[in-house]
């Protein structure tokens, strides 16, 4: 059983992650520090950690680049609102998702599990389903609710790293470097125009996409469906 | 303008009247001397001398015509030419003293007239400012241009040269005046003006400070009672649903329980936003607000607004008119995403079920228009810009919220160089805009 490392410094809030975790099964462990979050990790067998940026010793920031220089462990940060820079910071820093306070059980637990399956996904798999959706990366096909897509190479390349990181976000800068390259950083309109014309094809409205979400001011996610249709 | 004063009169004779008097003795004699060969030959000598005398600026002109006068005279009633010389000097000597006496004076006549206009000109512009900075700069250019060298506006040390000085009170800056005692008096009255301008500033700033420490308390009072009442009120329902569940009367009612808990959910998420728009609006109150703003699709934040959404407006749908391509805006996604939030969340409260909501955006060249329409009681024409104070909330009976939101949007909207305001519908119900610059403005100090 996965054992998660939970760090924040209020005893509440560690008090209620540890009831969600553990009613779904987890093992857990917790730090109320960055220093002891460190000591921990270094310790014991941990395969991932919810990580609070707001600590009072040094902050989740720097705590999320330490550990990624020994360790490749799913990181999920959790801040207040209204730090959606912070957020994207760590998240360019390595960290694989984050969550906003207050967080409901659900949210916590989808993100917890899309971030745990980033670490085990066996190479054999390249055929996506989500609710209506189908894509075979390898084969180069996607339907789209029955209805087969065409897709530019571009769309393509972006298609990947949306797959590559199903159900967790992406920041901006992370997408624009991994399907344009480091030059094109600062280029939203690009990236927004690709995002868009991918919509238009794979979501039933795209006005309304359930895929390809936007995370505002952080970046875009694919969710994760069950096969059935939503 | 000169430094010098602003005299500007005729050019002072440096002579004296001995020149013209020369000239007119000269006159006199040669018509006395034609007299007898011609009257028009002494005529015309007089009249010649006459003009050149004038087109010298000597004032003997007149005087000369006063000659030919009495040579016209001397003519019809014949006199002794010695006696009319006499006569014709006499005058002379008198009219050019009197002329020189008069010009004498004019210079003073005119630095009189010149102060007067200086002192009216001083007044005027001290009455049209509002802070004392700006008052002593009015004085100190003024002062420059008046008085040039001869005086000084300095804090602290007194350099030499400067003979009589004069201290403002509360404060530290000292004018001073070199040795020239016709200034003295014109410098006095200015600095009598500036004094009074000054003290007349100083009291307005008293009365705003007034203002705005009272507008604070008024405010701090206002945010007490929001937070009293509130605050607390969703904390009734989450703490009883919260105690009912550990009872075991409700162990086996799960419908029952079921139906508190998603009471206390909406609860909490209604007290989450109560705080939300309390920080949101000290952070307006202090200047402390951070817009982090990026070209972004309006689209986006509607979409991710709507979702947001979704649970209070079950059953209650949202149209929309937007054209399907939009331009990037610069903003913070996040702030814009609260401002259409709020608008919504009023139309949602403050419209029956199952009244039409619409969300309507136009672009124009330099910005992007956003409306969001109800048909609800709309607001009465002296409500129309009392919505925009904080806690202000309608005559309806109490509705759910901290009357903070379109307080917020306003403070939102304004630091992203946008305008908003809001307008009844024919057929009733309200329509509020929000407009966006396409251009990147920069951010404006609150």
């Amino acid at each position: 059983m996965p054992k998660i490392l939970i760090v924040d410094d209020e005893p509440s809030v560690r008090r209620f992650i540890r009831g969600c975790l553990q009613v779904a099964g987890f093992e857990t462990s917790e730090a109320g520090s960055g220093h002891e979050a460190l000591e921990a990790l270094r310790r014991e067998q941990l395969h991932c950690m919810v990580l609070d940026l707001g600590l009072p010793d040094i902050d989740g920031l720097e705590v999320t680049r330490r550990l990624r220089s020994w360790s490749s462990i799913p990181i999920v940060v959790v801040s207040l609102r209204d730090s959606e820079e912070e957020i994207v910071e760590a998240l360019d820093a390595g960290a694989d998702d984050y969550l906003v306070k207050p967080v409901g059980v659900k949210e916590l637990l989808a993100r917890l599990r899309a971030a745990l399956r980033r670490s085990d996904t066996p190479s054999g798999e390249t055929v996506f389903h989500s609710a209506g959706l189908t894509i075979d990366l390898a084969g180069r096909e996607a339907t789209s609710y029955g209805k087969p897509i065409s897709l530019t190479p571009t769309e393509w390349d972006l298609v990947k790293v949306f797959l590559q990181n199903a159900g967790r976000v992406l920041t901006h800068a992370q997408l624009l470097e991994r399907v344009w390259g480091p030059q094109y950083l600062e280029d939203l309109q690009l990236l927004r125009v690709n995002v868009s014309n991918l919509r238009r094809k794979l979501e039933p409205d795209s006005k309304r996409p359930i895929h390809i979400v936007t995370e505002l001011a952080v970046g875009y996610r694919l969710r994760v469906y069950d096969p059935e249709p939503v | 303008m000169q430094a010098r004063g602003t005299v500007i009169g005729r050019r002072k004779s440096t002579w004296g009247p001995w020149p013209a008097a020369a000239l007119a003795a000269i006159a006199i004699a040669l018509a006395a001397t034609f007299r007898h060969y011609s009257v028009t030959a002494s005529l015309l000598c007089l009249l010649a001398v006459s003009v050149v005398a004038q087109a010298l600026g000597l004032r003997v002109g007149l005087l000369v015509m006063a000659g030919c006068a009495l040579l016209l005279n001397e003519l019809i009633f014949p006199l002794n030419p010695y006696l009319v010389a006499s006569i014709s000097t006499s005058a002379f000597v008198l009219v050019s003293s009197t002329f020189c006496l008069l010009q004498g004076r004019l210079p003073a006549a005119q630095r009189g007239e010149s102060r007067a206009l200086a002192l009216v000109r001083l007044s005027q512009q001290l009455s049209q400012t509002s802070l004392e900075a700006e008052a002593w700069d009015v004085l100190s250019r003024h002062l420059q241009t008046e008085f040039g060298e001869h005086v000084i506006v300095k804090e602290g040390d007194r350099p030499s040269g400067f003979s009589h000085w004069y201290r403002f009170p509360e404060g530290k800056a000292q004018v001073g005046l070199r040795k020239a005692p016709e200034e003295e008096q014109l410098l006095e009255a200015f600095l009598l003006h500036s004094l009074q301008a000054i003290g007349r500033l100083r009291l307005a700033q008293q009365v705003r400070q007034a203002e705005i420490t009272q507008a604070r308390e008024k405010l701090y009072q206002a945010l007490l009672d929001s937070i009293s009442h509130d605050l607390r009120i969703p904390l009734v329902s989450i703490t009883g649903a919260l105690s009912a569940l550990l009872d075991e009367n409700f162990s086996n009612e799960p419908d029952a329980r079921r139906d508190l808990l998603e009471n206390a959910l909406l609860e909490a998420d209604q007290l989450r936003r109560l705080v939300d728009n309390l920080l949101q609006m000290t952070r307006l109150e202090a200047g402390a607000l951070r817009v982090a703003k990026k070209p972004y699709d309006l689209w986006e934040v509607v979409t991710v607004v709507l979702d947001a959404l979704a649970p209070q407006f079950v059953g209650r749908a949202v149209e929309l008119e937007i054209p399907d391509e939009l331009p990037l805006v610069p903003q913070d996604p996040i702030l814009i995403g609260q401002v259409l939030r709020n608008l919504l969340d009023n139309a949602l409260k403050y419209s029956p079920a199952g009244s039409e909501i619409r969300l309507e955006i136009r672009t124009f060249d330099d910005r992007i228009e956003v409306s969001v329409l109800d048909r609800g009681r709309g607001v009465t024409a002296e409500e129309e810009r009392q919505v925009f104070e904080k806690f202000f909330r309608g005559q309806e009976p109490r509705v759910h919220g901290s009357g903070l939101g379109l307080s917020i949007c306003e403070g939102l909207v304004a630091a992203h160089g946008g305008t908003i305001d809001l307008s009844p519908r024919v057929g009733g119900g309200l329509k509020v805009t929000f407009s966006l610059p396409l251009q990147e403005q920069p951010c404006p100090k609150s």
